[in-house]
Parts: structure tokens; sequence; C-alpha cells
């Protein structure tokens, strides 16, 4: 078990190492940093001046090893719009937007898998086509547009709720649900599908037999196989939720990481945007991993390796 | 005594029923789904014929008509017009080829990446397979959204812009797809006989290899293009996809957004078609999937 | 009587229309009894014996005269009765110890789940309990085997571990449904003779569901052969051992390997296939693959009487002993 873990951790690292210099080339390589940050009317000895002084006239290899480094001390370097270390700003916006994320996953739980289940316990009957038919509607639904309807419904139409801002726990109702509808129809399709071939394997038949309780069949033998699966991808639909967030609190004026991220790329704020990408990315590497091993310890097949 | 037990027809052990709800179910979707999309395809091809009026031009006097059925709404513009007098619909009308374009050539993009990528790690296998599936996971840890907007405001919005963006970032699923089906092919008779006939990589690859994954990718494009669709219209409301003149439904919601207060149907008309395109090529997607490929549903 | 079945149908509904996978099926067990259902896999027999523990696929239609246990009336019992029954009373051994047991549960908990579900005891009394009976199926160190899971032993222990569960509750009928098949021979003989020791100490009545007769002439007290969901003779075990009446089970019994003989020769098979379950017609089902049929055969016929309580559907019964 302690092997898997750290050849699980080993392969985490290898892959931020990997996603960060990725995200490096394609951010700072792609544009010229230089031009951005002298601003568009800079004279172009200006701008050498700012490339020297940043040090963007280095190899990039050797600028980004540099930046490594910084990050692996907790330097995210500095922000350009906001003139203070990007770390503190980070710290700041993502308590917000992580608060965001956890109410919405929970949300996107308790809805699907009670759905999934119920559907998958009786395939093909009425309920089930009404858990499917909510799915396809769900995946089919832009975000920002839901997040709009919502606005006009419980904002303009009937005022009970606040369209913008987080004042109360009622401004959290709707982005909470825009962000939570979203990996909803997922998780409920394949904890649906998990019951469906859990109830058709032969240890339920065998537990069937055996008299045990329905309940019990369902939720402690059914169900905890179907789990499995459901672990790894809510985790990877948190890290997918945290980035959602660039569009709900835009929509709905709320100041955390993703509104951070897209103000940052419009105010050319790379070194920001830079974090940014590094953290939402780390993030779902993290909690990928965290699954992975949590299945581990569920799964006393994988517990063996 | 063996050759009886396989020669008995299914009888007791396996539940006849498996499937069979399910594949009727889908070819409804199916149907549907391609009709809404049939819709949507001719408003694109026939747009110029169909649409009332120039989307792009202005009349600052009939800022803010409302559509047909609200009060004070007239025949002359059926969808209203927008802050800038322009006619909704024939915006609307314009703004499909927008979506559709952008979901066709993203689909082709990050097919041929995706696929390219997918084909290689299932039949090499070993060491190519591992560093591709590394480099799958990783794409996954790239978060799309920021990603795509951060490039897309490096290179300027433009509508080739965005979708190189979208084609280059969306391609993991016909990866993961086409590996799990190759990875299935590989050990196939045919296969082999290719290459015992000395059929070079490319080869089996070409004729062996793609016409049996045809179905699979077929698939996976049309659900790929539904998600490029959505985040077309996502990037475009951020203001950081198609230019701003440009119909693309997703500025459109944008630019409604102001009006929120006042005109909410400048937001909902827009939404209302994009949402029908995508649950269309959702729906048509499944109900490929079901009719060509059932062991890839999950 | 134990359990009596009279007239048992099972029709499932298919894509290409509804299949008749049990016809017509009647068998009866006495305490203590061990009736054996032989047949190839698809004659019917597992979906029989599941239709005895109400545990039919969804898709499933059944029809009986009557499918009495003791004086319970299985057909029209409520689902709410019948569960307090399963594994209690009356409890099954599953085919494949590979599938049958849940992989993420530990063995202890499975077993003591049987026991917590029927009765009213302590996890601890229920554990103990469970290793009582491990040891009973002869495992040794049972302790040891509760705390592990299904994945870490071995075929032969799985299986003795399902055969402990379907007897945690000591049953008076248990269905075994080809309980051997997935082990290799050595296993087989050993777990026979402890199901037989276990029947007998407990005087459970059985039903052994087998396709293998080499097994049943060890074990049998009664035999019912199917054949494409009919019962095609039924009778005394040592009756149709030594006078099979009908063709198909004399083919079965030419099938079995000799014991004299080493087990390497491939085995005789029976030339032909099973007709449709979709499509019944009239003529004798067997007729197909018959070496002795004739035009007769056309007409279905009802099971005829050979001897004391010995039955066999073919229209040649009686005729054919003056050959």
């Amino acid at each position: 078990m302690l092997r898997y873990v750290l050849r699980r951790f080993a392969i985490a690292c290898l892959l931020m190492l990997f996603v960060s210099f990725v995200a490096y080339i394609l951010l700072f390589a792609a544009g010229d940093p230089a031009v951005t940050i002298a601003g568009a009317e800079a004279k172009s000895d200006d701008i050498a001046r700012v490339r020297e002084l940043y040090g963007f006239d280095r190899p990039i290899l050797i600028q980004y090893i540099d930046w490594l480094w910084g990050v692996l001390g907790g330097d995210l370097g500095t922000s350009l719009y906001f003139k203070r270390p990007v770390a503190g700003l980070l710290l700041e916006r993502f308590a917000i937007t992580a608060k965001l994320g956890a109410l919405a996953l929970t949300l996107a739980l308790l809805v699907a898998i009670p759905l999934g289940v119920i559907a998958g316990r009786k395939p093909n009957t009425l309920i089930d086509r009404f858990a499917l038919l909510l799915a396809v509607v769900g995946q089919a639904m832009p975000s920002f547009w839901f997040a709009l309807l919502l606005m006009i419904l419980f904002s303009v139409t009937f005022p009970i709720l606040p369209a913008s801002g987080l004042t109360s726990w009622r401004s959290y109702i709707m982005p909470v649900i825009v962000l939570g509808y979203f990996s909803t129809p997922a998780i409920m399709r394949l904890t649906r599908s998990g019951m469906i071939s859990a109830l058709e394997a032969d240890y339920i038949r065998t537990a069937r037999a055996m008299g045990l309780p329905e309940r019990k069949v369902l939720f402690d033998y059914a169900l905890r196989n179907a789990a499995l699966p459901i672990v790894s991808l809510a985790s990877a639909e948190f890290g997918f939720m945290l980035a959602g967030s660039i569009i709900v609190e835009n929509v709905f004026a709320i100041h955390g990481a993703g509104s951070l991220a897209w103000e940052s790329i419009a105010r050319a704020d790379l070194p920001t945007v830079q974090a940014l990408v590094l953290c939402f990315s780390l993030f779902y590497v993290v909690f990928t991993m965290l699954a992975d091993i949590l299945n581990a310890l569920l799964d006393p097949r994988m517990r063996a390796r | 005594m063996t050759d009886l037990v396989n020669s008995v027809n299914p009888g007791s052990d396996t539940s006849p029923l498996e499937g069979r709800p399910a594949r009727w179910r889908s070819n409804g979707s199916l149907l549907l789904g391609l009709s809404i999309l049939a819709i949507v395809v001719a408003m694109a091809i026939f747009a110029p014929l169909l649409a009332p009026y120039d989307p792009y031009a202005q009349s600052l006097p009939n800022r803010f008509t409302p559509p047909v059925w609200l009060p004070g709404g007239g025949w002359d513009h059926i969808l209203g017009t927008d802050q800038l007098g322009r006619d909704y619909l024939s915006r609307i009308i314009y703004g499909s080829r927008i979506s559709l374009s952008i979901g066709i050539g993203t689909a082709l993009v990050s097919g041929l990446i995706g696929s390219t990528l997918g084909i290689c790690a299932g039949y090499f296998g070993g060491r190519i397979d591992s560093v591709i599936m590394f480099v799958v996971t990783a794409r996954l840890a790239l978060p799309v959204v920021l990603v795509a907007l951060a490039i897309v405001a490096i290179f300027g919005s433009s509508f080739t812009v965005v979708l190189l963006t979208l084609g280059g970032l969306l391609w993991e699923r016909f990866a993961l797809v086409t590996r799990a089906a190759t990875i299935q092919l590989r050990g196939a008779d045919f296969v082999t006989a290719a290459e015992i006939q000395g059929a070079t990589v490319p080869q089996v690859m070409l004729h062996q290899l793609i016409p049996n994954l045809a179905n699979a990718i077929v698939v996976v494009a049309t659900l790929e293009m539904a998600q490029a669709m959505i985040l077309e219209a996502a990037l475009s409301f951020l203001g950081l996809g198609v230019p701003a003149p440009m119909p693309s439904w997703g500025l459109m919601i944008a630019e409604g957004k102001a009006q929120i207060l006042f005109e909410p149907w400048l937001i909902t008309i827009p939404g209302a078609f994009l949402f029908a395109l995508v649950l269309a090529t959702n729906l048509l997607g499944d109900g490929l999937r079901d009719v060509l490929a059932p062991e890839s549903r999950n | 009587m134990l359990l009596n079945v009279k007239g048992l149908s099972i029709n499932l509904a298919t894509q290409r229309g509804t299949l008749s996978a049990v016809q017509d099926v009647s068998f009866h067990v006495d305490k203590g009894e061990t009736l054996c259902i032989v047949g190839e896999s698809g004659c019917g027999k597992s979906i029989t014996a599941l239709s005895l523990l109400r545990l039919l696929p969804a898709s499933a239609r059944l029809t009986a005269e009557t499918i009495s246990f003791n004086d319970l009336d299985l057909l029209t019992l409520p689902e709410a009765d019948i569960r307090p029954l399963r594994g209690n009373r009356l409890s099954m051994i599953f085919q494949d110890p590979m599938s049958a047991l849940n992989p993420l549960h530990t063995v202890g908990r499975q077993l003591t789940d049987v026991l917590l579900a029927h009765q009213h005891v302590t996890r601890a009394k229920a554990a103990e309990r469970a290793c009582e009976l491990l040891l009973k199926v002869g495992i040794p160190n049972p302790e040891e085997r509760l705390q592990q899971y299904p994945h870490e032993l071995s075929g032969g222990l799985r299986q003795r571990i399902v055969i402990a569960m379907a007897l945690m509750c000591e049953p008076e009928l248990i269905i075994a449904d080809e309980p051997t098949t997935a082990l290799d021979v050595t296993i087989q003989a050993d777990l026979l003779r402890l199901l037989k020791e276990l029947q007998q100490a407990l005087g459970m009545g059985m039903i052994f569901i087998t396709h293998d007769l080499g097994l049943v002439s060890r074990i049998a007290d009664r035999i019912v052969v199917m054949y494409a969901g009919e019962v095609v003779e039924a009778g005394p075990a040592s009756a149709i051992f030594e006078h099979p009446a009908h063709p198909y089970t004399r083919a079965l019994l030419g099938a079995v390997p000799d014991p004299s003989h080493p087990r390497m020769e491939p085995l005789e098979s029976i030339p032909g296939t099973v007709p449709s379950l979709l499509s019944r017609d009239k003529t004798c089902h067997f007729r197909g693959r018959c070496p002795m049929a004739q035009d007769i055969c056309n007409n279905r016929i009802s099971l005829q009487t050979v001897g004391a309580d010995h039955q066999a559907r073919c229209i040649r019964v009686g005729a054919e002993d003056s050959q």
C-alpha cells in the first residue's frame, strides 16, 4: 500500500512538472511578455530594457527553471497589475472559490447519487427515463446561460436572491447550483451504470439468495462496488469545477480565483495567469491522486499492491 | 460434451432483455437529434435566403424592439432587435454558421490529433503508450477554459484562433477511445494477417485499423462537436471568443447581459438556440453510439 | 414432502419473442434426500433453481400448478415473507466461486451478514458460528480466513466458503447449482464427499444441479433429466442408471467417461444441436439428434411410465425392451 502511495505521488509530481512546463511555454513563449509589460506604446529600446530587467533574453529553459525554483520556494512571482506577490493574492481568492467548489460538489453528489441509484435499480422505468432526460438536458445547458436564466428568474422576475457578490448565504445559492449542476449528469450516469452492472453481478444474486435485506444489498453490497469509479470521477469533476468557476464567478461578480483569472488575462497580467494555471492543474492532479489512494483503501484488490 | 455445452442456445443464464430498450430509445433520440440538427444546418447553409435583414445593419432608432410575442413587438422583427438595432432573427440565423463551423472544425482538428495519439498508443503499447497516456493525463490537468482564454488573449481573438485553440485542447477523448479500440483490434486475425504479409505500420494503421475505428471516431467527434460549441459560446461570452461584430450566440448573450433587467429575451433567445443545437448534437452522438459502437457506452 | 413442484413453466421475454425456458416441469424432494437435475447448459436447470427462491430476472414469467415448501405456498407468498426464507430455511450454492462473493467485503463479514439477516445475534456470536462452519467445510485456521478478502483465496477455498455461507442457518433444503464445475477433479471429489456428509449430518434435502452424470452416480437418490426445458426422464437413481429409458439419457450415460479409462480421451458427444426454445413445434424436441428417430416422433407425448416411480418422455418406452 505504502509503495502504491509513493508511486502515485511520484507520478503526480512528474505530471505537475510536465504540466507546469507546458503552461510556461504556452503562456510565456506565445506572446512577448516584454512588450506586454512595457506597454503598447513603448519604444524598442524600452522593450529591450524590460527584457533584460526581467531576464526574458535568457534561453526559455533557463527562465523556466528559474521560475520553477521560485515556485518551489513559494514565490509565484509578482502580479503586474496589483504589484504584490501572486502567492498571497491566490490564497485570498482561492479561499472563496474552494468554498464554492466544495458546496457545489456536495450538491452534485447529493442529487446525482440518489438519482443514479434509483434509476439504476429499475432501468428503463419511468423514473429512469426521467433521470436520463434530466442528464441529457443538463449536459446540453451552457452554464453561463443557465446562470443568467436563474438570475432572470430569481433576481429579476421574482427578486428573492441577490444577483451578484457574496453578501449572505442566499448569495451562494445560485452560484452553487450553476457550478454543481454541471457535474451532476456525469456522476448520475456513472452511478446508474455502476448500479446496473453491480446489481447484475453474481455476488448480488448470492446476497439476495442468502436473504439479506434489500436495503443492505442495495447500499452495502451494490453501491459500495459502484462507488469506486464515482470517487475517481467526482475528484476529477472537482478539478473541472474549480476551473469552471471562471464563468460562474464572472456572471455572479464573485471575487474568487475564477474572476481573478479572467481579469488577469484581460489585463495581460502574465505571472498571475501562469500561477493560476499552475494552481488549477495542481488541484486536479492532487485530487485525482487522492481519489486513487482512496480507491485503493476502499478496494482490497488494489490495497494489496 | 464440451461441444455440446457451447452449441446450446442461451436460455437460462443470461438475461435476454439486456440492451434492447436502450437501443430502442436511442433510435428515438437519434431521430430527434438529427431533425433538430438538420434544421440548424439548413439555417446555416441558406442563411442569406432566410435572413430577412443584413445581420450587421445597424439602426439606432430601432434599438430594443421586443420580439413579436411581447407587447411592442411586431412582424417586422420577429425576434426583435438588439442594442444597435440589428435584426435579432438575422443574427441568430447567421450565428448558426459560427457554432456549426466551430463545432465541425474543432472536431476535425482534435480528431486528427487525438486519433493519431490514440492509435499510436494502442498499436505500439509499452513505453510509447505510457508516454502518450501521460500526456493525456497532463492535458486533463490543464484547465481548458482558462488556457483557451489565455491563448486567445495572446494571439488575439479571431475565428481561426478559437477553432485551433479548441481543437488543440479537446482531443483527449479521441485519444482514450481510439486507444482502447486499437488495443482490442491489435490482436485480431486480420491485423496479424496483414502484418505477416509484410504490411508496413502506416499501411496497417490506414487500411486495417482506421476503417474499423471509424464508428468510434464518428461518435466521439459528434460529442466533441457539442463540447466545442458550448466552449466557443463561453469564450465569446467572456469576450475572448470570436470578435465583436460577428453574430456568435455566446457573444449575443454577453451583449444582452447588460439589459437583463428590462430585456431578458436578449439572453433567452440566443441561449435557447445554442441549447437546442448542443442538445441535438448530444442526442445524435448518444444515438450513434448505441447504434454504431454500443460497447463503448459507459 | 419437503419441496413439491408441479407444472412449473418459465417464459422469458426476449428481443426475438417469448422464449419458453422451462415447460411443465414437476419434481419433489423429501427430507434428507438428494435430487439431481441433469442436463446440458441451457436446458433450464439453473433457471428452475432460481425460480424456487423466486430470484428470476424481471423479464421472466413463471406459472405453476404448485410450488410448495413444507406447507408454504412459494407461488403466492409475498416477497416480504420469501426473503426470510432465503438463506435461512431454503438456501443455494452458486456455481462460480470467483464471482459469487463480494470482492469488497471480508469473507467473515459476508458469512456473518447471512446469520445477522435471519437471527438476532451479535456479530461476535455470528463470527463464532462462521468459524465453526469453516472448520466443518474443511478450512483450517478459520479465524485467519475470516479476515481475508475473496481475491486472496484459491478457487477451492472460495467454493468452500460459498458452501459454508449457504449452510450458515442450517437450511432444510439446499440447492447446489453446479457447485464443483469450476474446480479441478481432486477438489471436486473432496467437496462432493463433504456436501454429502453435511447433508446427512444436518438431514437436509438437496437439489444438486449438474451436467455431469458421473457426479450424479455418487450422490443422487433420485434423478430428473432435462432437455430443452422439459423433463425427459425422471426416477430413482438406480433405475435410471440401470435402465435408462430415454435416448437422451442413454446418450448422456454414453458420454460419461468410463472410470476404468484415464480421462485423457475426448468425451463422446451427442451430435446435433438443441432446438430453438423460441419456436416450439409439435415434434419431439430430441428428434433432431436422436439416433432412433422415426416418423412417429413427429408427435410430442407426455411422460410415459417406465417402472415404479420412473417415467420417460419417449414414444418407444415399453416397446424397446423387447428388442
